[in-house]
């Protein structure tokens, strides 16, 4: 592998371990208040964090990328702070948060809905504590929605494109994630047997995450 | 076990995060046009930059890479097939922009089995695919549909044309035998092999293909000694012997 495709693989995974981090806490927060919210309050907050699935990834970095480029107002006091989000790699980590919470507030929706709530109010009349009830009951059932959430996130933002390259851009070594290395070697004439290692790499992290799932998955119902 | 899994997690994140900050040497961020691929991977393999200064490009179309400049991305200096961005870049320009070499436009083939012509070959473009760059934006496309346009045939090839992205992307799809014909520079014939020339356009054709070195930073001394280095005097035999000519002056 040349330097720069290993560049693009280290920052791929920087970015996938960052995106899950700030993402997943995220996404738990808006389930979170979907669920405490008033109801077109949370129907709307709902909305907001699944736009992006349903969006076409250029539009979603075009809109991050005047929110957040040097010349809007928020990414022009961030670069006053010295934060520089737009073409960089914070900003790939940025676009694949945006693009991947959709996955993750799904997964974790979908562990919370399935939850039986009875099981939490047995345990209060059994003089459970809330602290008491979220401990032996509701993250034991939830654990396996939030791993799966994790690895969705996971696996999605190390192999977002659309918006990353729209909000990062393609520099080698600082924003040139796997997808935008191959899209870059695409248009090298003889570039075909390193574009072949990355989509090996690219599928070898997808079977992992999966393998992990799995793996967590088992490990979760042996509880 | 638990306890060892975070452990581990809070050690790999606090690794990223390190990596992330431990800053590299001098760095000089170049955004050139992707029909520069060529000669600048050969400069820097020749070690025709300073050594102290690591060298970062990202190719692109120079439309592309123009659009990302005016909103804001970090570029020490702009090597762009077009001196037209350099009026659309005005605000940003952090110097005099020079000119460095000058290209050319030719119908090349992926297929052997023809020869050069000295007129125009519409018979064999009329029915076929043509690979191009986008005719609206990236200038390979524009001096092409220019020289079409001026030698009378852009209404009968305009419809057979593959618009792709950048130059190189056209030469891409050529070598891969995609497409049997194509427009593209004579450095992309002088470096790929299996192109074969079939026609080349009257230089008065198209607008002079000029490349210009657009610096974005204020008396940045490591920015103005590349721009030196690309217009020394080594640097312009490796343009020349990769299918490039001479700037005009």
């Amino acid at each position: 592998m040349s330097p720069e495709a290993v560049d693009a693989v280290l920052l791929s995974l920087r970015v996938g371990v960052f995106s899950v981090a700030i993402g997943l806490p995220a996404s738990f927060g808006i389930v979170w208040l979907c669920r405490v919210l008033p109801r077109p309050a949370a129907k709307a907050l709902s909305i907001l964090a699944l736009l992006p699935l349903v969006l076409p990834p250029v539009v979603t970095g075009y809109v991050l990328l005047l929110m957040l480029g040097p010349n809007s107002v928020l990414g022009g006091s961030l670069k006053y702070l010295g934060v520089a989000i737009a073409f960089n790699w914070k900003g790939a980590v940025v676009a694949s948060t945006v693009m991947a919470i959709p996955l993750m507030v799904r997964a974790l929706q979908l562990a919370w809905e399935t939850l039986p709530l009875g099981l939490t109010h047995v345990a209060a009349t059994l003089g459970a504590s809330p602290v008491e009830q979220f401990r032996t009951i509701t993250w034991p059932l939830l654990r396996p929605g939030v791993i799966t959430a994790a690895i969705l996130g996971f696996a999605k933002s190390i192999g977002e494109f659309g918006a990353t390259i729209t909000l990062a851009a393609n520099i080698p070594g600082q924003t040139q994630t796997i997808p935008s290395a191959i899209f870059d070697l695409m248009q090298i004439p003889g570039g075909e047997r390193e574009i072949l290692v990355l989509c090996l790499v690219s599928v070898a992290f997808a079977l992992g995450a999966l393998l992990a799932s799995e793996w967590f998955a088992r490990k979760g119902n042996g509880l | 076990m638990k306890k060892r899994v975070l452990s581990l997690l809070v050690s790999a994140f606090s690794m990223f995060v390190s990596s992330a900050t431990v800053a590299k040497s001098e760095t000089l961020l170049v955004f050139a046009a992707s029909s520069l691929r060529p000669v600048l991977e050969a400069l820097k393999g020749r070690a025709v930059f300073d050594a102290n200064v690591e060298i970062l490009v990202s190719y692109g179309s120079s439309s592309q890479l123009a659009r990302q400049i005016q909103l804001g991305a970090p570029a020490d200096l702009f090597l762009s097939a077009d001196t037209r961005w350099a009026e659309l870049l005005q605000e940003k320009l952090a110097g005099d922009a020079v000119n460095f070499a000058t290209n050319a436009l030719y119908v090349v083939t992926s297929h052997s089995d023809h020869e050069l012509q000295d007129q125009f070959p519409f018979d064999l473009l009329a029915d076929e695919r043509v690979v191009v760059g986008r005719t609206r934006s990236v200038p390979v496309g524009i001096y092409a549909k220019e020289a079409l346009q001026s030698l009378g045939v852009w209404q009968g090839v305009s419809k057979n044309l593959l618009e792709t992205h950048s130059a190189q992307a056209s030469v891409a799809v050529l070598t891969a035998r995609q497409a049997r014909f194509g427009i593209v520079y004579s450095s992309d014939l002088a470096v790929n092999p299996s192109l074969q020339p079939l026609f080349a356009f009257p230089e008065d054709a198209h607008r002079s293909i000029d490349y210009t070195a657009l610096p974005l930073v204020h008396d940045d001394p490591k920015t103005q000694s590349f721009i030196d280095k690309l217009t020394s005097e080594t640097a312009g035999d490796v343009f020349l012997s990769l299918g490039f000519l001479p700037a005009k002056e």
